[in-house]
């Protein structure tokens, strides 16, 4: 009994890790610019596909190429951001409009993957794959360990990145009050190009893991982000650490409550819970 | 337009079929988001409740959506009004999550229930005429549930409800200094929008004569509908009309002259973008706009 | 001098443009779909309307179903045709969607005047458009899907291509473990399907069969079809560790269940699972921890029919690659439509259903005798990937191998 109990614990943190990268990302994106940034899980696939590819035809361990993943993924960001986005930052629905319009980039992005590969299935298939170790009755998988640990360092040096540099605190700044920010000499456009490139680029790591852990394939980006929203709503748009807890509680609930109670019901339940929540305090958990 | 059945072939009967549901779907939406400013991405829960009404009181009951479909559209009233209540305190972005939530949980629920036929679905009889005739019968009943869909939302636009929703949508706070009654209002326009998809869906799952759970509240349909009112504008009541007939035709037109499919939704993804870019008050938003005559309302 | 009625004149004129706008919109359809729609054929060729769902949940399956029917329009007409005319197909789009599906066999059959139609894919579409066949007497052979529900509708036109109904699809699994020793069999199961009609279907009618082999079903549980990750279930699942894990699935959740089975280290006497194993995919994507999987097909390229043989040496010369059973099931369809119009020498709608009814026609997945219900005497096959290839358990006089019980640890 204890054991299946750590067990599905042990899976719910794993799970969180790896929805965290996304979340992270897509809630620093609302908190520095209020932009929704619905692209965010195509952008995963696409890092996905990079992967795959380059496993499929050059043998590079998918390990290696998330830095390569980060950065053209980051300068997609930066590209979307500086062509799309600002168009529409200043208007005063921003949060809206960009939804929709990164909700259009996210389909013009998944429709685009279909027609150059096809909508087939595909997963990197290494020697590591699905292996796990297992210490006192309780399995850890190697990969979503990996992929846990790569994404909480991750996700610390941002924290000391926002704590610690100009870039950082000029983000906050922002987040605060992007008047005064501006006031004081913040460059928005600039700062606002390379929040939207980090969040592009986490998830840039986030799809290398999606390939190794998962099948993939161009619409799972729709299952996705309709997830991350859910969580990054939950932790409270714009709070880093909001998303994090929110993205452990929901790898919580789906891991461990759909042991104890049939599956159906249980995401049921996270509904519920995400709707009380909203309900109660509609900024989320821990957001402003 | 009520001739048609007499000489349009059965296709063109039941592509109108489904532009009239669209044109339903849109405007009803525009109640709720246009007009009021909120956001919804689960309108298609209405439709989807509707559709159980109407099909399990014909299966339990034995009872004809035509007759029923009414008490589709409450039903779906009265889910609106109870998870209308807490939700009008969440305002803009919440409110599609909210929404969109609430879809899924209805969604699920009726997955589960062996009640409601669970994830095999509902089957329901078929008219016992020609198909050209039983088309016909939709065809008009949809005719009849989008003109008064239009005319309700034509009504409130010149009433004290609907410049009340308008001034919630424009400024909530300034709105109740003046004594508007934000809440009451808001959910008011939740109901009344929420009340026609439902009608719609009842007869939809006698016209289908099959539903399931996946089918009747598919979250992509809600993002279409807001497409379809940006397209042709929203807080108008001739946008969504125009935007939802001019995505249905040009749906249908891609489907049999472009071969890629997936090149339809790159072509309607660019063509979001291009509007919210561009025109996001919509078609008819831009010709008040330009041509400032009273036309476009 | 009276008072214009501003209030009445501005309601009448936007009345009137609503009216106006409705109507140029449903001209404009109109026109549209007269410049779309096709002359009618000079009566030189035989088309024939069908449903692919090149996009949505099932476009998978579609290059899969248009390859086996382009084949055989390609292989009919080499042959001079039907009825000394020549055959052609109309294919489109129908988004998984069954409301999209009825309303394109609507089109098909009253605006492209097709000839014959063949069923779309997956039993939510065939249940949307069943009705259209019947209402306009059309014959309706599918290859699409295989719900018992399907056939209880007292539809008359309908005929099914699938040898077996979901529900018996792994009857030859109990049958397998009937045969076994008393003492070595095994004794639970946990069933798990995704919660649609046609994996339910399966998920209830396995437990039935393995109920009456006198297995104890432990747990029986639906999760929902675009599920991300299953480890909780899994884990749940492991807890219980029966000897049997039975999934209702399509493939991205099979894979899932596959890789976190592995994951989790819960390595079950018997993993069978519904569809995905017989799919080309299967054992591209998961390689060596396919092995051992059991699962079910209707068709095989080894199956022991007339036709068979060269059906799958045409699909490689043309192809490049081995046909699948959707391939054989696809095909089917076209065989028993061109059997039928050669055997009653004509397009009657009425006397094709007759002939189909009252005669036994040999196809690729075997000889079709039918009832007044358009059900085949027929039934599925089950085997088990062993050393990458796979090996047929059951039915045992087509069997090329046994069942290799219990599973060994994943590798």
């Amino acid at each position: 009994m204890l054991e299946l109990a750590l067990q599905s614990i042990l899976n719910g943190v794993l799970l969180g890790g790896i929805y965290a990268l996304m979340a992270v990302g897509l809630s620093l994106c609302f908190g520095v610019m209020r932009v929704a940034n619905s692209a965010q899980a195509a952008m995963a696939v696409l890092s996905a596909y990079i992967s795959y590819w380059l496993f499929v035809l050059y043998g590079l361990d998918p390990f290696f190429s998330i830095g390569i993943s980060m950065g053209i993924l980051f300068t997609l960001g930066l590209g979307i951001y500086r062509s799309l986005v600002t168009r529409i930052i200043n208007t005063p629905s921003p949060t809206l409009l960009s939804f929709l319009l990164l909700s259009a980039v996210a389909i013009v992005m998944e429709n685009s993957m279909v027609m150059a590969g096809g909508n087939i299935y595909r997963a990197i298939y290494t020697s590591y794959t699905a292996t796990s170790v297992e210490i006192a009755g309780i399995v850890f998988p190697i990969v979503r360990v990996a992929g846990f640990v790569i994404s909480m360092s991750v996700i610390l040096v941002l924290s000391l990145v926002l704590k610690f540099t100009y870039v950082g605190k000029a983000m906050r700044a922002i987040t605060q009050d992007r008047e005064a920010a501006t006031l004081m000499g913040v460059n928005a456009t600039r700062i606002g190009s390379i929040t939207f490139g980090i969040g592009a680029a986490l998830s840039g790591i986030a799809g290398v893991f999606l390939a190794l852990i998962y099948a993939f394939y161009p619409a799972v980006q729709g299952l996705w982000i309709a997830k991350l929203y859910a969580i990054v709503i939950f932790g409270g748009m714009g709070s880093v650490p909001g998303a994090m807890l929110a993205s452990m509680v929901l790898g919580m609930v789906e891991a461990v409550i759909g042991v104890y109670i049939p599956t159906m019901w249980a995401y049921v339940v996270a509904y519920i819970i995400l709707l009380l929540t909203l309900f109660i305090r509609p900024t989320g958990l821990l957001g402003k | 337009m009520t001739t048609l059945p007499l000489w349009g072939s059965t296709f063109l009967l039941s592509l109108l079929i489904i532009v009239f549901m669209n044109v339903t779907f849109a405007e009803s939406w525009n109640i709720i988001g246009g007009f009021t400013g909120l956001i919804s991405f689960g309108h298609m829960v209405f439709f989807g409740v509707g559709a159980y009404t109407g099909a399990m009181l014909l299966r339990d009951f034995g009872l004809s959506p035509f007759i029923t479909a009414p008490i589709g559209g409450l039903v779906a009233l009265l889910l609106a009004v109870t998870t209308g209540l807490p939700c009008v305190r969440v305002s803009g972005f919440y409110f599609a999550i909210v929404t969109s939530s609430l879809n899924e949980v209805v969604r699920l629920v009726v997955t589960i229930l062996p009640w409601t036929g669970g994830a095999s679905g509902i089957v329901l009889p078929v008219l016992p005429f020609d198909p050209k005739t039983t088309t016909s019968i939709f065809y008009l009943a949809m005719l009849i549930v989008m003109i008064a869909t239009i005319f309700a939302t034509y009504k409130i636009s010149r009433s004290k409800l609907g410049v009340g929703l308008m001034a919630i949508r424009e400024d909530m706070e300034a709105a109740k200094a003046v004594g508007v009654p934000a809440s009451g209002l808001k959910l008011s326009a939740i109901a009344i929008g929420s009340f026609f998809p439902g009608v719609a869906g009842s007869l939809y799952s006698y016209y289908m004569t099959y539903i399931d759970p996946t089918t009747v509240f598919n979250l992509l349909l809600s993002f279409q509908a807001i497409m379809m009112v940006l397209l042709g504008g929203s807080g108008t009541i001739l946008g969504p009309v125009l935007g939802a007939c001019l995505f249905t035709i040009t749906s249908e037109l891609f489907r049999y002259t472009i071969i890629f499919e997936a090149l339809h939704a790159i072509i309607f993804g660019l063509l979001l973008i291009f509007i919210v870019l561009f025109i996001p008050e919509g078609i008819v938003g831009w010709c008040k706009r330009k041509f400032k005559s009273k036309i476009f309302i | 001098m009276r008072r214009w009625n501003i209030k009445g004149i501005a309601r009448t004129t936007a009345i009137a443009i609503i009216i106006v706008v409705i109507i140029i919109a449903g001209a404009g359809t109109y026109f549209a779909m007269q410049m779309l729609a096709p002359p009618a054929p000079p009566k030189k060729e035989i088309v024939i309307g069908v449903t692919i769902p090149y996009t949505g949940a099932y476009s998978a399956y579609a290059p899969w179903y248009e390859r086996a029917y382009r084949l055989w329009e390609k292989q009919v007409n080499d042959r001079g045709g039907l009825l000394g005319l020549s055959v052609r197909f109309i294919m489109y789009d129908d988004k998984s969607d069954p409301t999209t599906a009825k309303t394109i066999y609507e089109r098909l059959i009253t605006v492209d005047k097709v000839d014959f139609i063949l069923g779309p894919f997956a039993s939510a579409c065939v249940f949307a458009v069943a009705p259209v066949a019947e209402a306009h007497k059309m014959l309706f052979i599918e290859a699409g899907g295989n719900a018992k529900m399907l056939f209880e509708q007292g539809w008359k036109y309908i005929f099914m291509t699938w040898p077996s109904f979901a529900e018996d699809l792994f009857r030859g699994l109990a049958e397998v473990i009937k045969k076994m020793p008393t003492d070595k069999r095994p004794k639970t199961a946990a069933i798990i399907n995704a919660d649609d009609v046609f994996p339910r279907g399966i998920a209830n009618g396995t437990s039935g069969h393995l109920e009456k082999a006198g297995v104890t079903i432990a747990l029986k549980e639906e999760y929902p079809k675009g599920i991300t990750d299953i480890s909780g279930l899994i884990t749940k699942i492991k807890g219980l560790n029966p000897d049997i894990l039975f999934g209702g699935t399509y493939l991205p959740d099979a894979l899932l269940i596959v890789r976190t089975c592995k994951e989790l280290g819960y390595n079950p006497k018997i993993l069978a699972l519904s569809t995905a194993p017989a799919l080309y995919e299967f054992y591209k994507t998961l390689g060596k921890d396919a092995n051992h999987v059991v699962g079910e097909m209707q068709w095989s390229i080894e199956a022991p029919y007339p036709g068979v043989r060269e059906l799958v040496e045409a699909y490689k010369a043309v192809y490049g690659i081995e046909p699948d059973y959707r391939v054989g099931i696809a095909y089917t369809a076209c065989e028993l439509l061109e059997n039928a119009i050669k055997g009653v020498g004509s397009t009657n709608q009425d006397a094709l259903r007759d002939y189909i009814r009252t005669h036994v026609i040999n196809t690729v997945v075997g000889p079709m005798k039918y009832d007044e219900k358009g059900v085949p005497e027929g039934r599925a096959m089950n085997f088990q990937w062993q050393n990458g290839k796979m090996v047929i358990i059951w039915p045992f006089d087509i069997a090329k191998g046994e069942l290799i019980y219990p599973k060994p640890e994943w590798s």
